[in-house]
């Protein structure tokens, strides 16, 4: 009890601005709700879909429907989300099938190709990569100006980068983000040396996960690209994490030769 | 009872068709592996949910109707235990209904989901050359699908149930009035004992009981308007001698009313000599439907559309005219490859299933005149084959259950050979312009193995709606925004128009299939996997987002909730995998993780385990037990990992990220 009692204080005194963040110069800072009208991308691996979520639930509580756009199949886990208080009833979950095959871009007439130029010739299909799919879903769902929200998660598809394809669909997906008054979120598996989704996202943060000598978590953004201020001004706050029930307890260290008897208990 | 042909006798026919054990019998069809074994149907998926239908193997065995399934599980751990799926068994019911009334206009449903029928034959024999003749195609076609049934054809609709009920599979016809009352007097009251009803009382297939038939009764009744009575009631008549329908009848009815309640005055009236119902058909809609063809065949999906929405217009006003709008349209498409065989077949079809002069006799249900009767590639080619061999069958009136067989088997394999589009819009429309969209989205995911030489359009209407108003969802701020607008960083917030989102949503169905769009819907299950459903959602409803805490915090989380307040906190969120991916490693080493968590393209180390917390659950299906562990890499990756003790092997289930 103790040792909950440190926990606490240490959390009161960080959320007072007393505890300097412990990475980096950047202020303890988490934004409350998603950038609206800018593409926004969420990286790495130690707390996006956390803070995606965070976002989701924020968008929620101010009356806007939400949209969570993935490959089928794919990581979201419901129950987390529900016991972070994400009306699961009024989160679309949009599954994009992995063979997905998206059309040309505008103007194109549809993603086929005919051999031979006549009728009665074989139909041939292109593939494309099923991100392009996950994107054009997207697109379709700002575009109908119903969402706040949409949650692109991209970390299971290869992301087609730079290029002119790449413009078009950020491009449209920015423009009605600002149309619509809407967020647009990209999650991404690309680590922060890695280049941002492209040059049309505005604001690229790094989530990460810090798991501090008491055993508790917080949520530290790492701001990568800010190209309108989003951060700026913004009130220093750190989300503190609560891990889930069996994360707390004391770990078994890593299996030396010392330990390896240690995991046979555990494990037998 | 006897087979023959009867003419003349004046009387009015009625018929009865029942599936004993129906639940069963759906669940034999759809595992046909299960043949021999001790199968028996649960009502509810869990080691206390009852069972509800056993097949003759398990009732030797000693299981009971009513028994959990746990304790089956643990008796018999070979045993086949399924869950009895009732909209599965709904859907199956209205189709039988549907196919049964090839055989006959008035046709009604003896109580939803029981898997009895009462179909009109009168006039019929004079068609088929017979009632015997036509009662044999009814069971043949029920046989070509796998289904044991028993068809009476009888005077008297709750007689023939009864003996239906009570008979052995195949079709009967009885010669008088007279025998069908002898032969119902003899019928045993256990065979129509609610428990038993669409069981055949274990007479025929042995199953034990029909759980539709004991949804649908009501109240404490001992019987309901079909024909059944309690089982108590059973019993009790059985401990005064009273065992058959005729020991019943010969009692006064005034006295087994006072005595058993006015339901089984009624159940005896049903039975007695006084005038009977007659049958409530069930009222079939006239499909609105368009068959054209492709001259010459095309593959271009712009001309295609071009071509189908010249013929949506008609349906539309069709269903315009009915007061509907259109809810679903089906496409079907046939490719030309197959065109030219199966036009042939299907011109021979359509001439036999319409020829009044009686050569084609007894065997065969009508053709679906007007369908798309074609195929793709082999399979279309392999049931032209077998249509070419029902129609000479059909010819032939030796073997008419032979070529009934043959027919329903390459029904079968033609409407697995269709190309098939399912359009639906976000609401019921007559817009042809939204539905023409909707299937340029389907085409463009649907890959044609050659040009299209036909197209069937079938529209699905509904009574129209009064149009939704446009909620403006975000008209009054809720108190969180009004909240962020007084500390100055509110942005302009723009109406929300569900009514777009449900036509956008109906975009991404229509591209992307029609389970792409979901909600998730929580489970009360042991297993990660098993704790949620993704449900096929169509409108986009309001949230009523509330600050959940989490459901099983660890202590400090909890204590750390409580003092800073639940918007200052956020559990870690899991990532699952489709899949848990098997891990290198044993019980007495710690797993190793994919290279992607470790560095350099080396495998992933784990630096600290936390657990085990172990998993057990659906041991009454399967054994499952697991020790489920977080696990921290050297990059202070979290990973969540279990060990799989009955496999003896690690696995990954997810991430904390």
């Amino acid at each position: 009890m103790a040792d909950h009692a440190h926990v606490l204080a240490d959390l009161r005194s960080l959320l007072s601005g007393s505890l300097s963040a412990p990475s980096g110069s950047a202020p303890a800072w988490a934004p409350d709700e998603a950038p609206h009208g800018v593409l926004t991308e969420l990286s790495g691996a130690g707390g996006r879909t956390t803070a995606a979520i965070a976002w989701v639930c924020a968008a929620q509580r101010a009356g806007d429907p939400v949209a969570w756009v993935q490959l089928e199949g794919g990581p979201f886990f419901p129950p987390d989300a529900a016991a972070c208080g994400v009306d699961l009833d009024a989160l679309v979950v949009v599954h994009v099938p992995r063979s997905a095959e998206a059309p040309r871009a505008a103007g194109g007439r549809v993603g086929q190709t005919r051999r031979g130029g006549g009728r009665g010739v074989r139909v041939e299909r292109r593939h494309r990569p099923a991100s392009d799919a996950q994107l054009r879903a997207a697109e379709w769902l700002l575009r109908s100006g119903a969402f706040g929200l949409v949650v692109v998660d991209l970390t299971e598809a290869a992301l087609p980068r730079f290029g002119r394809s790449s413009a078009g669909w950020q491009g449209r997906l920015r423009s009605l983000s600002e149309r619509y008054g809407a967020g647009i979120c990209l999650l991404t598996a690309s680590t922060e040396g890695d280049p941002s989704a492209g040059a049309f996202v505005g604001v690229r943060l790094a989530p990460r996960r810090i798991r501090r000598a008491d055993g508790t978590y917080a949520l530290h953004y790492d701001v990568l690209k800010d190209k309108i201020g989003f951060a700026t001004g913004a009130p220093l706050a750190e989300l503190a994490l609560l891990p889930p029930a069996g994360l707390d307890a004391a770990p078994v260290e890593a299996p030396t030769a010392a330990g390896a008897s240690r995991w046979r208990e555990r494990a037998s | 009872m006897t087979g023959g042909t009867q003419r003349g006798t004046g009387s009015p026919r009625t018929a009865a068709v029942v599936l004993a054990g129906f639940p069963l019998q759906l669940a034999m069809h759809d595992h046909p592996r299960w043949a021999g074994s001790i199968v028996a149907l649960a009502d509810g998926d869990g080691p206390l949910a009852p069972l509800v239908c056993l097949n003759e193997r398990a009732r030797r065995a000693g299981l009971r109707v009513g028994m959990p399934a746990g304790t089956a599980r643990e008796l018999f751990p070979a045993a086949q235990l399924d869950v009895l799926d009732p909209d599965a068994l709904v859907r199956s019911h209205d189709a039988l209904t549907e196919a049964l009334g090839l055989f006959s206009p008035r046709i009604a449903p003896e109580a939803e989901r029981s898997g009895a029928w009462l179909l009109d034959p009168e006039g019929l024999e004079k068609i088929y050359g017979g009632y015997d003749v036509w009662a044999k195609a009814v069971w043949s076609y029920l046989r070509g699908r796998r289904l044991e049934a028993t068809v009476i054809v009888g005077f008297h609709r709750d007689r023939a149930l009864a003996l239906a009920r009570a008979g052995r599979p195949g079709a009967r016809v009885l010669d008088s009035a007279g025998a069908e009352r002898a032969l119902a007097a003899e019928v045993p009251l256990r065979a129509l004992a609610l428990s038993s009803l669409g069981a055949g009382a274990g007479a025929g297939s042995g199953a034990g009981s029909d759980p539709g038939a004991r949804a649908s009764t009501g109240g404490k009744g001992g019987a309901r308007s079909g024909a059944g009575l309690c089982a108590k009631v059973v019993d009790a008549l059985a401990m005064l001698g009273v065992h058959t329908l005729g020991d019943l009848l010969a009692l006064p009815p005034g006295e087994l009313s006072a005595r058993f309640g006015p339901e089984v005055a009624a159940f005896y009236l049903r039975f007695s000599e006084g005038p009977q119902l007659p049958i409530q058909p069930q009222a079939f809609a006239e499909p609105v439907e368009a068959c054209f063809p492709i001259d010459p065949p095309d593959a271009e999906v712009t001309r295609l559309l071009f071509a189908i929405k010249g013929a949506l217009h008609p349906l539309l006003r069709q269903l315009h005219a009915r007061g509907e709008h259109l809810r679903v349209l089906h496409v079907g498409l046939t490719l030309a490859s197959d065109s030219r065989e199966l036009s042939t077949v299907l011109l021979h079809l359509r001439d036999a299933a319409s020829d009044p002069s009686g050569d084609v006799k007894g065997a065969a249900p009508r053709v679906r005149v007007g369908r798309p009767f074609s195929g793709q590639g082999d399979a279309g080619r392999h049931a032209a084959r077998g249509a070419e061999a029902a129609l000479a069958q059909r010819r032939s009136p030796v073997n008419a259950a032979d070529a009934a067989d043959a027919v329903a088997e390459a029904e079968v394999e033609v409407e697995a050979a269709i190309v098939r589009l399912r359009v639906e819009p976000a609401e019921a429309t007559l817009d042809a312009r939204t539905l023409v969209d909707l299937l340029y989205l389907q085409l463009e995911r649907t890959t044609l193995d050659g040009p299209v030489a036909e197209v069937w359009l079938g529209a699905e209407g509904e009574r129209r709606r009064l149009s939704q108003e446009t909620m403006p969802l975000a008209a009054e701020p809720p108190a969180a925004r009004a909240e962020a607008r007084a500390g100055g960083r509110a942005r302009e917030l723009p109406r929300r128009d569900l009514r777009a989102a449900s036509e956008t949503l109906a975009r991404v169905r229509a591209a992307y299939g029609l389970r792409s769009v979901t909600r998730a819907v929580l489970r009360d299950a042991h297993l990660p996997e098993a704790g949620f459903e993704w449900e096929p959602v169509v409108d986009v409803t309001a949230a009523v987002a509330t600050r959940a805490v989490c459901a099983q915090p660890s202590q400090v989380g909890a204590e750390v909730s409580r003092a800073l307040g639940p918007s200052q906190t956020m559990p870690i969120m899991r990532r699952v995998f489709p899949r848990p991916l098997p891990l290198a490693g044993s019980a007495g080493a710690p797993p190793r993780l994919p290279p992607s968590y470790g560095t350099g393209g080396r495998e992933g180390d784990v630096r600290r385990l936390y657990g085990p917390y172990r998993i057990s659950g659906g041991w009454w299906r399967r054994t499952v037990r697991r020790d489920y562990y977080y696990a921290e890499t050297e990059r202070g990756v979290l990973v969540w990992l279990y060990y799989d003790r009955p496999r003896r092997r690690w696995f990954l289930q997810g991430e904390l990220d």
